[in-house]
């Protein structure tokens, strides 16, 4: 559009991504660059999804082709992708348009409304471009190949990639925007971004499902064809037409080589400039009286001296510091969504889901899970499994590995309370015990619900994962004792981008493995392995303990 | 009562923040610590208050040494830092209670403290909303009402005034006053030369690192001898080094 418009695109994006970050404090240079590991382990946790996408794409590409109907696939991904940029646009554009940081400065700026709202517009459009290259790319790819497709498939396929996200951004935008111009709901930002944060996630798993769901089906081409073409049909066809435009996307590329398709691809660029085009009017009306005076949020309701009277209560220190750690875990959306959320959702993930999915097919391999879990040989390894399923959960939330690191250019504060510093970090290591805890208890109760768990394992499991999981919980705080990451200026950082969390994570997963690995080995009955467990465990829990209680105070102060 | 001696702190091995400081400042008076911007104060109250270790030297605050007897040091005095911008997810009530937790403050007595406290500094209203929705006078104000909730002898204020409006700048230089005439020890650095001039009972004028001079006004006025205002004197001061 305009030189300014592009200028702070691309400054949104740098900011957005973080790459401005500085070094830390003393000029060290780490041997390797962390933030391409975090890209690797990202890159590499999304390989099983594109995996399972090719693979059921060839499959529904076979099953249709027979019918010659191949064609609806293209329209399938199409939607598809719709659907979710839509959803994920709803999250975005809450938070790059309205919630970010950016904002207060940008609004002082001699811009017009539109030039923001572009920029930010743009932004989303490239964030939304990396979830279209897991699950667009692959779709066209497939059908390219295997439909024998020549160049000028190719060449719709990337003007088809680079506009599908435009109309349902715009969707998700005027909502978003009319939503926040005639409510104060966005008074609520922090609450806000935490239901935000759980929609993303059930969305992303939900997606995960529909997806496993079509790799299990894709193995029969008849019913495949039969569910694509007749019921599944035409709720595809209700939410395709939720987003006008897909249709003439697929038609134009399942026609690449005729006028006819040329002519459905130019309409279907025509319906996205429209869109564009109403969403900048609409912008300029409402985006800036939706935002302005959005940072002065809360102040609703007065309190009383009565209620303050009775809030006024003497605790322990050691209680109160707890009870700020916890209230600042649970208050901060980010800190929420990554240190708290995530102690439930593996159970979910691993058991809740599969489990559902599998009820009612003859899907038979928690059957069998159950049968090996019941069967009293087997007694030990379901406990060290227990454990190493505490000591994961415990490792990964990453509560005592970032508990350092979060207080960021505050961590001052803590040095001239009269507090020792130990006992501070009881308090934030017993914070992350707590959570790990939860976790492990919301883990066993699943196991036992729905894989049958014995009371007598659940119980023995639970005393040696709580046993097990002041281990990892300690490792944490020691890694972030010796290397906090201080200097940062949004929470995000301090919690995703810390390479503390995952040097704790495979620290525990090596526990956890040797935990299993172990007690494999040794062949011992129920009742020995878990005095092995509560023996190994509960010294390696002394140790750390006692180095903690020794050379943390000292590592602590030394922090400046 | 704040005894430094022989403060000495570098940074990054260059930077001299702070070069062979000693100062006292007794009990029942208003010391006022005055110096052009990156002049080593904050890092000297950083150092007071053991939230930075010093390379050398040592800092006693009512006769316990920071370093080596730190909590009891830490339970003498109370600390505003220059930025207020700290627990900005709890609210008010939340952090009060927070401080007079960790500073061992009984229920019935911080009760009445809070009722005082928010009355006389007019946040009565905002006590149960979270701090990040405080202005930042707001934000001064709940931080120095988390030092006064539990009465420490020792004061140590890091521009305190900034960001107040006049009746609250006011109601502090008051209650100032009021402590340092009870016998306490009120230590406070600061740009504003009016305020020092005003209120303060000693000043210290601090450049580069180094105390130039540390004394009362009188005595300032002697050894510059003139009746200047301390505004010239400071300029005099800051410029000659
Ligand atoms: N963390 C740090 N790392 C390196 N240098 C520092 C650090 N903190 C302070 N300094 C340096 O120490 C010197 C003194 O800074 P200090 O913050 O004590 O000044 P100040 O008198 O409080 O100034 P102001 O009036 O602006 O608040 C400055 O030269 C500053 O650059
Ligand atoms: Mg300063």
């Amino acid at each position: 559009m305009n030189r300014k418009v592009i200028i702070l695109t691309k400054i949104l994006l740098k900011s957005g991504f973080g790459t401005q970050e500085k070094r830390n404090k003393k000029g060290k240079i780490s041997i390797f660059d962390k933030k391409a590991v975090l890209y690797l382990i990202i890159a590499l946790s999304l390989l099983p999804l594109i995996t399972s996408i090719v693979t059921v794409t060839a499959s529904i590409y076979n099953a249709l082709a027979q019918i010659g109907q191949q064609g609806v696939i293209l329209s399938l991904g199409i939607i598809a992708v719709s659907f979710v940029t839509f959803f994920f646009g709803i999250i975005y554009v809450l938070n790059v348009f309205y919630f970010s940081s950016d904002i207060e400065r940008l609004l002082p700026l001699p811009l017009k409304p539109s030039q923001i709202l572009v920029a930010k517009f743009l932004t989303v459009v490239f964030y939304e471009y990396l979830t279209e290259l897991i699950m667009l790319f692959p779709i066209l790819m497939v059908y390219g190949v295997k439909n024998g497709e020549g160049i000028a498939f190719y060449l719709m396929s990337a003007v088809v990639f680079l506009l599908v996200p435009v109309v349902p951004l715009i969707m998700a935008s005027i909502i978003v925007m009319i939503i926040m111009r005639f409510t104060n709901i966005g008074r609520h930002k922090d609450l806000f971004k935490i239901i935000g944060g759980i929609i993303g996630i059930v969305l992303a798993l939900g997606l995960n499902m529909v997806i496993q769901n079509a790799v299990s089906r894709s193995l029969d081409p008849k019913a495949l064809q039969d569910m694509l073409l007749s019921g599944g049909n035409s709720f595809v066809g209700v939410i395709g037409k939720m987003f006008p435009g897909a249709e003439f996307a697929a038609k134009g590329l399942a026609n690449s080589t005729s006028i006819n398709g040329l002519v459905n691809l130019l309409v279907f660029a025509a319906l996205a400039a429209v869109g564009f085009l109403i969403f900048i009017y609409l912008g300029e009306i409402v985006y800036f009286k939706g935002v302005i005076g959005l940072s002065e949020a809360g102040g609703s309701k007065s309190a009383d001296i009565e209620k303050l009277r009775k809030r006024s209560v003497k605790n322990s220190k050691l209680k109160s510091y707890l009870g700020k750690e916890i209230k600042l875990l649970i208050r901060t959306p980010i800190y929420f969504l990554n240190c708290v959320l995530t102690n439930f959702i593996w159970p979910v993930i691993f058991l809740v889901m599969p489990v559902v999915q599998s009820a009612g097919t003859n899907d038979v391999s928690f059957d069998m899970l159950r049968s090996v879990i019941a069967n009293s040989e087997n007694a030990s390894i379901v406990l060290a499994s227990a454990v190493a399923a505490a000591i994961f959960i415990a490792g990964t939330n990453g509560i005592t590995a970032t508990s350092i690191s979060r207080e960021g250019q505050q961590l001052y504060v803590n040095k001239y309370l009269p507090m020792s510093y130990t006992e501070q970090l009881y308090a934030k290591v017993l914070c992350g015990i707590i959570f790990s805890t939860i976790g492990m208890i919301g883990l066993i109760v699943t196991v036992a619900v729905l894989l049958k768990l014995g009371t007598v394992i659940a119980i023995l499991s639970f005393i040696a994962g709580f046993i097990a999981i002041f281990s990892t919980s300690l490792t944490g705080i020691l890694i972030d004792l010796y290397n906090p990451k201080l200097n940062w200026d949004t929470e995000q950082k301090a919690v995703k981008q810390n390479m503390n969390v995952v040097v704790n994570m495979l620290i525990s997963m090596a526990l956890a493995f040797l935990t299993v690995f172990g007690i494999t080995m040794l062949e011992t009955d129920l009742y020995t392995t878990f005095a092995i467990l509560v023996l190994v465990f509960g010294i390696l829990d002394i140790v750390l303990y006692r180095f903690l209680d020794y050379k943390g105070a000292e590592i602590f102060s030394r922090i400046e | 009562m704040i005894e430094l001696s022989n403060v000495s702190k570098t940074f990054n091995g260059k930077v001299r923040a702070v070069d062979n400081v000693t100062l006292t400042v007794k009990d029942g008076e208003i010391f006022g610590f005055l110096g052009p911007n990156g002049a080593g104060k904050t890092t000297t109250i950083k150092i007071i208050t053991g939230i930075l270790n010093a390379d050398s030297g040592s800092v006693k605050i009512n006769g316990y040494d920071i370093k080596k007897d730190a909590i009891q040091a830490k339970f003498q005095f109370g600390f505003v830092p220059d930025d207020p911008n700290m627990f900005l997810r709890l609210k008010g009530i939340e952090y009060l209670n927070f401080m007079a937790d960790i500073y061992d403050v009984p229920s019935d007595v911080r009760r009445q403290r809070i009722e005082v406290l928010a009355e006389r500094f007019e946040m009565t209203k905002a006590l149960g909303d979270q701090i990040q929705s405080y202005s930042h006078g707001m934000r001064q104000k709940i931080v120095i009402m988390g030092v006064l909730i539990h009465n420490p002898s020792v004061w140590i204020l890091d521009e305190p005034m900034t960001g107040l409006d006049p009746k609250s700048s006011f109601t502090l230089k008051e209650m100032m006053r009021e402590h340092a005439d009870k016998g306490n020890t009120v230590f406070f650095s600061t740009h504003i030369l009016e305020v020092a001039e005003k209120i303060c009972d000693r000043v210290a004028i601090i450049n580069k690192g180094r105390i130039l001079f540390s004394g009362n006004l009188e005595e300032m006025r002697e050894h510059f001898k003139s009746n200047e205002s301390l505004e010239k004197m400071f300029l005099e001061l800051t410029q000659n080094e």
